[in-house]
């Protein structure tokens, strides 16, 4: 390319550029500028060429820059130049902007010059503004919801409690109140009856100590949920233990109860006293739920390390929308209970390093699936 | 002059028991039931002066069988008794006409002065 074609392109650049171009001396005397020089400063070149760049500065760029430029020439250092970075600008009218430059040094015959092409980030710098506040906002929001979500969930956790206290408050009322009217109106019969028969007086005397027992497992019912104790696990001869609980179950004599076991021994590893509590109240919950008799039947299939189960009664059945709720603590389907056997149940069998498993059917029957650590050891 | 005649409703059998002989050894000629559809049944053949009737039963409870004695007896005489804490429910019966509402236990002199002569 020819020489002038060559100062006609650069002249055309210079002169169409969007960014500024500056060009200083190793002084900082300002050499050249382009049209953008002075749409982004207000300055025209005749007030700019020939003064010091520091008259685009601010304070505090505007003292340090001929520092910055004695250091430079003396150590070779560089901050800006071959870099780049962020600085601000000063406008004519005294308005300070922000805007990047990028400075290159060029060797000339007649010495350094440094030429800067300065670009006006003032929207860019406006946008990134307004992204921080928008995000500042959002951290605020976030927060402020987190808040109204963990007051809003504190709130519940503290409705439900009270709302399970409330079932705990009733359920335990009514178990009570039921055995005391029994144990008042047989105690208000031997007190006021005209010449009661001694068969009578005796039968109200059972009652009385009758009503007293099941007072009793009420406050039993309810130690066994606060216990909650370690389970001694060691080797259970579990059919032995079965019969054993069965045999003191007083099952009604309408209900036939039948067996499916195998020959061998089944031991498992649990605790003796926790488990015999699980089998009562599996076989107490299927007798409940056989009012008009039935069968109960009672398998149990070993496995190389577990041994199942099963207690299956012909009852009345749980419907499907409260299956998932029978074993939660004070839920009852029952007109009489507190509605804690089986929660009891499986938080007892869950210790023991089992599972508890139910399947129902309405008018048909249900089947409680107990699910125990078989015993390996010697 | 006849005896009166009450029918007592509670699932404890204990209770139905207790009352009857406090009631029979009054001179009250005493039903017992221990369901809401024995009671209904009883209710079909006899009109009683009086229905001590529980609360809180299986299958049906006092409200609802309440419900179904005033079809067959409009005029019957009730009293609920319940072992509730919460008497919600029971409260219903009584907006329904139930003459009283005890809970348990149960005072028994309170009892007997609501008791027809």
């Amino acid at each position: 390319m020819a020489r002038k074609q060559s100062e006609a392109l650069l002249a055309s650049i210079l002169a169409t550029a969007v960014d500024a171009i500056i060009v200083i001396d190793s002084k900082g005397v300002i050499q050249l500028s382009n049209p953008s020089t002075e749409r982004m400063f207000g300055y025209c070149p005749e007030e700019m060429v020939g003064q010091n760049i520091t008259m685009l500065m601010p304070n505090p760029y505007r003292q340090e820059h001929d520092g910055y430029l004695e250091h430079y020439h003396a150590t070779g250092q560089r901050r800006i130049i071959g870099i780049g970075r962020e600085v601000q600008g000063k406008k004519k009218d005294g308005q300070v902007f922000p805007l990047h430059l990028a400075v290159s040094e060029v060797q000339t015959e007649d010495g350094k010059l440094f030429a800067g092409i300065l670009r006006d980030i003032s929207d860019l710098k406006e946008v990134e503004r307004k992204l921080i506040d928008l995000n500042l906002e959002l951290d605020h929001t976030v927060q402020r919801r987190t808040e109204q979500l963990e007051k809003a969930q504190a709130e519940l956790v503290q409705k439900e409690k009270l709302a399970t206290l409330g079932r705990v408050a009733g359920g335990i009322a009514h178990e009570i109140r039921n055995p005391l009217n029994a144990i008042k109106t047989s105690a208000y019969y031997l007190l006021n009856a005209k010449k009661p028969p001694e068969s009578k007086v005796c039968e109200h005397l059972n009652r009385i100590n009758r009503q007293v027992c099941l007072m009793d497992s009420v406050i039993t019912a309810l130690s066994e949920v606060s216990r909650n104790a370690e389970p001694a696990l060691a080797a259970v001869d579990l059919l032995d233990l079965l019969m054993r609980v069965i045999a003191d179950a007083g099952i009604p004599k309408n209900i036939a109860v039948s067996s499916n076991f195998p020959d061998q021994v089944l031991r498992a590893f649990a605790d003796r006293d926790q488990l015999a509590i699980v089998f009562r109240n599996l076989i107490r919950n299927a007798v409940d739920a056989m009012p008009n008799g039935g069968k109960l039947e009672l398998a149990a299939v070993c496995h190389d390390s577990q041994i199942m189960l099963k207690f299956t009664d012909t009852g009345v059945g749980i419907a499907p929308d409260q299956l998932d709720r029978v074993m939660e603590p004070f839920y009852s389907t029952k007109a009489r209970g507190l509605g804690l056997g089986l929660s009891i149940t499986r938080a007892i069998v869950e210790q023991n390093r089992g599972t508890l498993q139910v399947k129902s059917e309405v008018a048909v029957g249900t089947t409680f699936t107990l699910t125990l650590q078989k015993f390996n050891g010697e | 002059m006849r005896a009166r005649r009450i029918l007592v409703v509670d699932d404890d059998d204990d209770i139905c028991c207790n009352l009857r002989d406090i009631l029979e050894d009054l001179g009250f000629e005493i039903d017992t039931a221990n369901d809401g559809s024995s009671a209904i049944a009883f209710a079909k053949v006899h009109a009683y002066d009086l229905v001590l009737l529980d609360y809180q039963m299986p299958e049906m409870n006092g409200d609802n069988v309440y419900r179904e004695l005033l079809k067959l007896r409009p005029k019957v005489a009730t009293i609920m008794i319940t072992a509730l804490a919460n008497t919600e429910g029971a409260q219903r019966s009584v907006d329904a006409g139930i003459s009283h509402l005890l809970q348990k236990p149960i005072d028994v002199e309170q009892l007997l002065q609501l008791l027809p002569l």
